[in-house]
């Protein structure tokens, strides 16, 4: 297969030692490619939110590499990361995604306007992004005056702005009835069909239906993951056709 | 660093200041309040600050030239007298010359007219007695002379006969245009003719005449200032000066004055920039350091909180890819923000203030001020003066928020808190260093500059240990009550906000313990310094020649007013010409000491000075007033026509040699010629007891044999006890009927003079600390909301809320306190370590009796500002405490 | 008792025919429940019996046409406004066979959990994408849901047993142990 777009090479994340040594993640491996939207099951305390923290570089593994788009992020510096989630990687998380003092357009924005894009520019791109998740006509409106659900999807534009490859989403539909947290998730699936690579923490089952692969933690390691889903309908023998 | 990112940071910056209004408010108003302030200072003085053009229309109006007499050789700074005092001469001053006899030293076609001043050379009599007033003999409606004189009604006077009065004159005699009044100078009834202004003095009692009406007092006289106003025909150079100098005469000219000469044409030069002007300037600049600093303590809780505030927004922008350096540049944009607004704001308000209050000023103020004189560039540099102060506040919580703990501010956790240990170390290293800087540098060298560097590291090192003491102090709370305890904790968690808090409260303690403690060792030093000039409860009362004259009524006066003391005239010869009187002659009596005894005189706590005449010629009426007790010896001896001394030194045999020196007035003008002294011996008697306010007492039958006149010299008031408020004002009032400028001085110990300023910068101190304290309370009120439902959720009381503000409140103003009263000794050492240098080894001396100043601390006040700063903290703390919980966790 | 209603609630909107009723019925519930012809016309002749329904064309079975009587009407009506009573655990299967994995002593219980848990998440995915390709389709769109809301809800009891496992070790030796059966009753054997 193509280089995937996140990778997971047997990392662990300890915290503390000797007696109260912690595991986080344990001898993990994940590879995520373009276009698959993988979710990433467990309890509390399983560690999805620090696979989650790894994955965009904003924590360090204490082994193991974490690759994304081909590079390692073990030999980034501060601020080589930090340009890594300016143009590669977007997140999403459960809720107080946005900056309350700026409009949904500069929120949207913000990724490009630190990486220097004039603002011209730089709004341009929010604007075609706000558009993907239908929210252009918000765009000038403040998060307080959004619904949660606008929130989310305004979250979901910054987190792709600028052709971002990576989509990292944690519990994104949390605090979202089950209805708008469809729509958020549809989102993300038409996402991963023009290209991007996700992956969503949840616990929640009905939202990992949504992903084309299933992973499940367990105290920091792997335990299971559900097989590759061939064609569609394949369960509805004789079924309807749309 | 990229204008896009800045841009956003602004952005957020701008919208969130706004968003919290409040907030923003305090921080304005704190960082803005000292640049108003001295936004309307600067206006002020500026236009006080007369230009040169204004200043030589005011000294000379629209001659070219000023000449004054001074005989002899003459050096002068360009600017003359209307510079830093430029002006000397040596030699004999001859006869004053005529103005032809000028203006022969002058090119031709020059015009003069004459200036005679005389500061208190008339007297007016009025119906409650007689008013001294500046008398200026001068045709000012002369071209010459136009621009000094403002003449407001009335014309000026044409002949020997007119005068002109000044508006305050005018309003304070009651006379105006049109009346009769009559002058004590010449003896003579004048017309009032018109009423004026001074140009350069709102306030100003002056009489106006013709030059001729006027005699001046004498060219040694400093009440003196006459000479004449001249119209040259070409512009007057500095050469011409210089020969004016040459002949005897000194020359202001409005040439010269505007374009003054290279420093290589003037021979000798005069004041210019002293060295201690420059030690002048750079202790003002500390001390408005330490002022600016201590506005950046105070702004900084508010910085912090809102940084704080900011914390899942700067969490947000990390993971959007910001750097650490975005994100200190966020907390920066909010100083930027803020101090902007607080620069333009305080800039445009102190010219408001100053456009409405300048006129008002110049109503009360005695000088006239100049045109509204705005700087723009100082403006300026004030408003960036406030943005700096606010990018200082904003600086602590910045570095904090670029180490933000992104993870753990995403997952709402507050993460780990602590200061690296090598950072308290290198606090108080630097505070050491300062406090030895001070104390040193006071041994070291003279000037105020090595101290208050010192006392401004000390103050830089201590603040640099704050925080980990914060941490310390937060470990010591688990023996304390609930709410002390919270209060501790709280302020070690957020010691972004707790530790400038602590520190302006630090920074303001030390100031006035340094202040307290300074005063008293001053105030204890001076009290063992202090002379007094009469037997305590006596009252003394100068008379002049024109005063002397009215001796009888005075003390007839003095007796009425206070009936139980003993009033008692002492004649002496005269030692006062000032009375535009031409035949009027000053006589110096005493006798020599040799310099060996002379400096055991000064050792022995003799002087010569203090209120009476070193000799009085008496027949042993005022002895016991004099010595305090009767001293029959000393009666006695008068009586039988010998001397009485104090100072056995002076006697050789039983004999005293006194000499007698008599001078005339106008003779003055001919120099310093006495004429011969006459000198008698005759026997004299030693009273060495107690204390007296004279050197010399001689009967008054050796005055003719000394070629002196007596005359009335001072009025004694001789007293067991001190007058009562009562006596003095029925004093003051019957002795300003007769002449306004008496006034009789009441000896009554040492008293401190300046007791109410010292109270109002300690109290100014106190409130600094205090504020200091409850603000940032009602910060980390405002930021605790969350923890404040909870506690409300198990059932604390309303009262738990106000405990907890009062327990906050104490903590910060206690633990500041109690480090500025320690640190507070260091700056008070330093002075008093320094005021020993520069003083030297003890020596009394006229002024003083030679006690040294040492460091006395008043414990009492100190103690009682370790408790009370704190407590009235919390108290009003505890007031301003809404005492409903909130109840809305969500709206955290 | 759904397929009896199923074919009631149809007749409501018109008489049909037999192969029309089971035509109709697998296009509203998806091929989540085939049916055969012959239980299409067994349940009619009991709903005929029942007086609920009527033939209204006579001829042999495949050209009948069936009517709803106002009595079907009414059991209809019923039918809808009494909610469905909950009887018994979705499957019944699964229950079972972990309160057994939890008494045998070779099996690993929370292996079983997971297993289960990968498989009910793999049929999740599929239903959530039969479901989108379902587009507008209401009653297509209801059915899916169920079935989806009926998966999550497995995955949701899984984790809860999986706590309650972890909560509630299972013992060592289990309770019937052939090596403890007493003697006396193999003797009986």
């Amino acid at each position: 297969m193509t280089m995937p777009v996140l990778e997971l090479r047997d990392v662990s994340r300890t915290h503390g030692h000797d007696d109260a040594l912690v595991r986080a993640l344990d001898h993990v491996s994940l590879a995520v490619a373009a276009g698959e939207f993988v979710a990433v099951m467990g309890p509390s305390g399983s560690g999805k939110s620090t696979l989650l923290n790894l994955a965009g570089g904003l924590d360090a593994p204490s082994s193991g590499d974490v690759v994304v788009e081909g590079n390692r992020l073990g030999g980034l510096t501060r601020s080589s990361l930090a340009q890594l989630r300016r143009r590669s990687i977007g997140y999403v998380f459960q809720n107080l995604n946005l900056i309350p003092s700026l409009t949904a357009a500069e929120n949207v924005m913000l990724p490009r306007e630190l990486d220097g894009v004039p603002i011209r520019r730089a709004r341009r791109e929010a604007l075609a992004a706000l558009a993907e998740v239908s929210m252009a006509d918000l765009a000038d409106r403040f998060p307080d005056d959004m619904s949660g659900g606008q929130q989310q999807r305004v979250a979901i534009a910054r987190a792709v702005v600028g052709d971002r490859r990576l989509i990292l989403a944690d519990e994104p539909t949390g605090a979202l009835d089950s209805n708008t947290g469809e729509g958020v998730l549809r989102l993300l699936r038409t996402r991963c069909d023009s290209g991007a690579a996700a992956v969503l923490v949840t616990h929640d089952a009905r939202h990992a239906g949504w992903a084309d692969r299933v992973v499940f933690l367990r105290d920091g390691a792997t335990i299971d993951e559900t097989p590759p889903l061939d064609v569609p309908e394949a369960l509805l023998a004789g079924g309807r056709t749309p | 660093m990229n204008a896009p990112a800045l841009r956003a940071a602004l952005r957020i910056a701008r919208r969130d200041a706004w968003r919290a209004k409040g907030r923003s408010l305090l921080v304005v108003a704190l960082i803005g309040l000292p640049v108003f302030v001295l936004a309307g200072a600067d206006i002020a003085y500026r236009t006080w600050q007369v230009g040169p053009a204004e200043k030589i229309e005011r000294a000379i109006g629209a001659a070219d030239i000023e000449v004054q007499w001074f005989g002899g050789a003459v050096v002068q700074d360009p600017k003359g007298w209307l510079g830093n005092g430029g002006i000397g001469w040596q030699g004999a001053s001859g006869p004053r010359p005529t103005t032809a006899q000028m203006l022969a030293q002058l090119p031709a076609g020059s015009r003069a007219i004459e200036r005679r001043t005389n500061e208190n050379g008339t007297q007016i009599r009025t119906q409650a007695g007689l008013k001294r007033a500046k008398f200026v003999g001068m045709d000012y409606a002369d071209p010459i002379a136009r621009g000094l004189v403002h003449q407001v009604s009335g014309r000026a006077p044409a002949n020997e006969h007119e005068v002109a009065l000044t508006a305050a004159l005018s309003a304070s005699l009651g006379r105006h245009t049109g009346d009769q009044i009559h002058l004590v100078g010449p003896d003579r009834d004048v017309t009032v003719v018109g009423v004026v202004t001074d140009a350069s003095h709102r306030n100003a009692q002056t009489v106006f005449a013709l030059a001729q009406l006027v005699a001046p007092a004498g060219p040694l006289s400093p009440a003196d200032s006459s000479g004449w106003l001249v119209d040259s025909p070409g512009p007057f150079t500095w050469q011409q000066v210089l020969h004016l100098n040459s002949v005897g005469f000194g020359a202001v000219s409005r040439t010269v004055y505007l374009h003054p000469p290279p420093k290589s044409q003037v021979p000798r030069s005069f004041g210019g920039s002293s060295p201690s002007s420059t030690a002048v300037l750079a202790s003002g600049g500390l001390i408005a350091g330490m002022a600016l600093l201590e506005v950046v303590l105070l702004a900084g809780p508010a910085f912090a909180v809102s940084a704080r505030r900011q914390r899942r927004d700067l969490a947000l922008i990390a993971t959007v890819g910001g750097r650490p350096a975005d994100l200190r540049n966020v907390v920066l944009a909010n100083g930027v923000v803020l101090g902007l607004t607080a620069g333009v704001l305080s800039v445009v308000g102190g010219l408001i203030a100053a456009s409405i209050g300048i006129p008002t000023l110049g109503r009360l103020v005695d000088a006239v001020p100049g045109q509204f004189d705005v700087r723009p560039l100082e403006m300026l540099g004030l408003a960036m003066v406030s943005l700096l102060t606010a990018l200082a506040a904003a600086a602590f919580p910045a570095r904090g928020a670029a180490r933000t703990d992104v993870i753990a501010a995403l997952a709402g956790r507050a993460g780990v808190m602590g200061t690296r240990k090598r950072v308290p170390v290198l606090g108080s290293i630097v505070a050491a260093a300062g406090a030895l800087l001070a104390i040193g540098g006071a041994t070291a060298s003279s000037g105020t500059v090595p101290i208050l560097t010192g006392i401004v590291i000390l103050e830089v090192g201590l603040i640099i240990c704050t925080p980990a003491l914060l941490g310390l102090a937060a470990r010591l709370g688990r023996h304390l009550p609930l709410a002390a305890r919270i209060a501790l904790r709280d302020a070690g968690r957020n010691r972004s906000s707790a530790a400038p808090a602590v520190a302006a409260v630090m920074a303001a303690v030390i100031g006035a313990v340094a202040i307290v403690i300074g005063v008293a060792s001053s105030s204890a030093q001076q009290r063992s310094n202090y002379r007094p000039v009469l037997q305590n409860h006596d009252g003394y009362l100068t008379l002049d020649g024109t005063q002397s004259k009215r001796a009888p009524d005075i003390a007839a006066a003095l007796r009425t007013a206070m009936p139980s003391a003993q009033v008692l005239v002492l004649r002496a010869p005269n030692q006062d010409c000032s009375a535009n009187d031409p035949t009027c002659t000053t006589s110096q009596v005493g006798f020599e000491l040799s310099g060996e005894a002379a400096r055991r005189a000064f050792q022995q706590g003799r002087y010569q000075g203090g209120m009476a005449p070193q000799t009085v010629f008496d027949d042993g009426a005022a002895v016991a007033a004099l010595f305090g007790t009767p001293v029959p010896s000393a009666v006695a001896a008068l009586r039988a026509g010998k001397a009485v001394v104090l100072d056995s030194t002076a006697i050789h045999d039983g004999t005293v040699t006194v000499t007698a020196t008599t001078v005339a007035a106008t003779a003055a003008d001919s120099g310093p010629q006495p004429s011969h002294p006459h000198t008698i011996t005759i026997p004299a008697v030693v009273v060495g007891q107690g204390f007296a306010m004279t050197q010399l007492i001689l009967p008054s039958s050796m005055a003719p044999r000394l070629g002196v006149t007596l005359q009335p010299a001072g009025v004694l008031v001789h007293s067991s006890r001190a007058p009562t408020d009562r006596e003095m004002q029925v004093a003051d009032g019957a002795l300003n009927r007769i002449d306004d400028t008496l006034s009789l001085y009441v000896e009554s110990g040492y008293h401190n003079a300046n007791s109410w300023l010292l109270l109002a910068l300690i109290a100014a101190a106190a409130v600094i600390a205090i504020a200091a304290a409850v603000i940032a309370t009602a910060l980390a009120n405002l930021d605790s909301r969350t923890a404040m439902v909870t506690l409300a959720a198990v059932g604390a009381g309303p009262h738990t809320m106000r405990l907890l503000s009062m327990a906050r409140a104490g903590v910060i103003a206690g633990i500041g306190t109690a480090i500025g009263v320690v640190a507070g000794f260091v700056p008070p050492a330093a002075w008093v370590q320094a005021t020993r240098r520069i003083a030297g080894p003890p020596i009394p001396d006229e002024q003083t009796l030679g006690a040294q100043v040492t460091l006395v601390v008043p414990w009492l006040p100190i103690a009682a500002a370790l408790v009370g700063i704190p407590v009235a903290a919390a108290l009003v703390a505890g007031l301003f405490t809404r005492s409903r919980l909130p109840a809305d966790r969500a709206a955290e | 008792m759904s397929v009896r209603f199923g074919l009631l609630t149809l007749l409501e909107e018109q008489p049909m025919y037999g192969y029309q009723l089971r035509q109709e019925f697998e296009s509203t519930t998806g091929s989540t429940w085939p049916l055969n012809v012959g239980q299409v016309y067994t349940t009619l002749t009991r709903l005929e019996r029942d007086g609920l329904v009527e033939i209204t064309a006579e001829g042999d079975e495949a050209q009948r046409v069936y009517s709803i009587t106002g009595a079907g009407h009414d059991e209809v009506q019923a039918w809808f406004a009494t909610p469905v009573r909950h009887q018994s655990p979705p499957r019944d299967e699964l229950a079972i066979k972990l309160a057994l994995a939890v008494r045998s002593p070779g099996v690993d219980v929370r292996a079983v959990i997971q297993a289960q848990r990968t498989a009910t998440v793999r049929a999740l995915q599929e239903y959530t994408r039969a479901r989108e390709a379902a587009a507008n389709d209401l009653s297509w769109l209801l059915v899916a849901d169920s079935l989806i809301f009926a998966a999550e809800a497995e995955v949701r009891w899984l984790d809860h047993c999986e706590t309650r496992l972890v909560r509630h070790p299972k013992p060592s030796t289990p309770i019937s142990d052939p090596q403890s059966v007493p003697v006396r009753e193999a003797a009986k054997r």
